[in-house]
């Protein structure tokens, strides 16, 4: 844990609101805020003081400015001729749309279903006839079932600490489960729900500890608990969306979920 | 602070705003200009380039205001981020005329004259509690965007006696407000 009392009188959110911090003090910063509600209030508090003195020096801009700056921009409600950016830019903000409403077309999704079905039946049919081989997938799952029994006696663990993941107003349904033993310092983790990411990225999973974001790995959308980088200390854990591979330190724009380990 | 328009909430406000709404930025320039114009002026110091400023600054705003994010701060520390990012980027080309101005304004022994042009309000009052040194500090750093060891080359102070000043201008200020 962090001392939110001592990390406040550091000064370094003085230092945040006015640009003289590193990179990382930043992201540290913003990571923070979002975790510690008297870190939130004591930089909304030190940003409306500054708002005020703004206010308190205010200086009338001439009138004629408000008509240069407004020639300048584009309204919804202009002449739609003059309008070739603006159309351009909301095509752009149209199409994040259209690829959830296709998800909704279910009469897709019921000839891949049925695709599905009968390549199943046919794969079944013709595993019958090889027995051998059918042998040998039970032999596969009763592996797995070994390992996942083994997973789930690891869950038992009495020091397990669960903590979950809760999606930030990037993704506010996502949710992710995070199994943590302080003591063994493995980390083992559950999707519950994530948006699937582009071919290209990865989800990303960092422990903060004293504040400091510290890599734990990526990990694919999946139910099954996932084996993730160890750790003896953490504040909370927090997921973001990163290239494939993973980066050594988080975008914090990115964050997808977010939990404090209790105590 | 705006009378004309009835009043928004923040939330009504940037969704007006994300849909380029005219309204909506004659709210925004209504309540905000004055202020950020009074920062800028206070920062480059002449009157037409503050203007030219402000006009880039707005511009900016409205073309950036989906990336604004609520859940970071307050709507108004965004905008003057982007003041004094706006500001800086001017003074570093201009450098040469930076230098002057220096030398002639962020000078703390000589008087403040320059809360003249400020509308009588309680605000000010207020502010006036503070220490001409702690004000300049705060214009320089948290409006300017000088860095520590800018402040304390110009302001010739030892660099962790600029830092200290500056958190506790903040501090101070705060108090008289009484936030």
């Amino acid at each position: 844990m962090i001392n939110v009392k001592e990390y406040i009188e550091s000064g370094i959110l003085e230092d945040y609101l006015s640009g003289n911090v590193s990179e990382q003090e930043r992201r540290e910063v913003d990571c923070l805020s979002k975790i510690y509600p008297e870190i939130r209030t004591e930089l909304d508090s030190l940003s409306d003081t500054i708002e005020r003195f703004a206010f308190a020096n205010k200086v009338a801009a001439p009138a004629a400015l408000k008509s240069k700056i407004m020639a300048q921009l584009t309204f919804a409600d202009d002449e739609p001729e003059t309008q070739v950016e603006q159309l351009v830019e909301e095509e752009e903000d149209n199409v994040p749309v259209l690829p959830l409403n296709s998800r909704g077309n279910s009469f897709q999704w019921g000839w891949v279903a049925a695709a599905s079905v009968a390549a199943l039946v046919g794969s079944v049919v013709y595993f019958n006839a090889r027995l051998d081989t059918l042998s040998t997938t039970v032999a596969q799952q009763q592996t797995e079932i070994k390992v996942q029994t083994t997973q789930i006696a690891q869950l038992n663990d009495a020091n397990n600490q669960f903590v979950t993941l809760k999606g930030v107003e990037k993704s506010p349904s996502s949710s992710v489960r995070v199994v943590w033993n302080p003591k063994t310092q493995e980390v083992q983790l559950s999707v519950l729900s994530l948006p699937t990411p582009s071919a290209d990225k990865q989800y990303q999973l960092w422990a903060l500890v004293e504040g400091k974001p510290v890599d734990l790995g990526v990990f694919d959308v999946s139910t099954a608990f996932q084996k993730m980088k160890t750790t003896g200390q953490a504040e909370a854990f927090a997921v973001t969306l990163e290239k494939k591979g993973g980066n050594p330190t988080p975008h914090l724009e990115e964050l997808y979920v977010m939990g404090k380990v209790a105590g | 602070m705006g009378l004309k328009t009835p009043k928004l909430n923040e939330s009504e406000l940037l969704e007006l705003l994300r849909r380029q709404d005219r309204k909506a930025f004659n709210y925004l320039y209504d309540n905000y200009s004055d202020a950020l114009y009074g920062v800028i002026l206070k920062v480059v110091r002449i009157e037409e380039t503050a203007q030219d400023l402000l006009q880039e600054i707005f511009v900016k705003i409205w073309k950036n205001i989906a990336q604004y994010d609520s859940s970071k701060g307050r709507l108004f520390t965004w905008m003057l981020n982007i003041a004094r990012n706006t500001s800086i980027d001017y003074l570093r080309v201009n450098r040469l005329e930076i230098q002057d101005i220096d030398t002639a304004v962020y000078t703390v022994e000589q008087g403040q004259s320059i809360y003249e042009e400020i509308n009588n309000n309680e605000l000010k009052e207020v502010v006036s509690q503070l220490k001409p040194e702690q004000q300049t500090l705060i214009e320089m750093v948290y409006w300017g965007g000088y860095t520590h060891e800018e402040a304390a080359q110009r302001l010739d102070m030892p660099l962790g006696t600029v830092k200290t000043r500056v958190r506790s201008a903040l501090r101070d200020l705060r108090k008289f407000f009484g936030a």
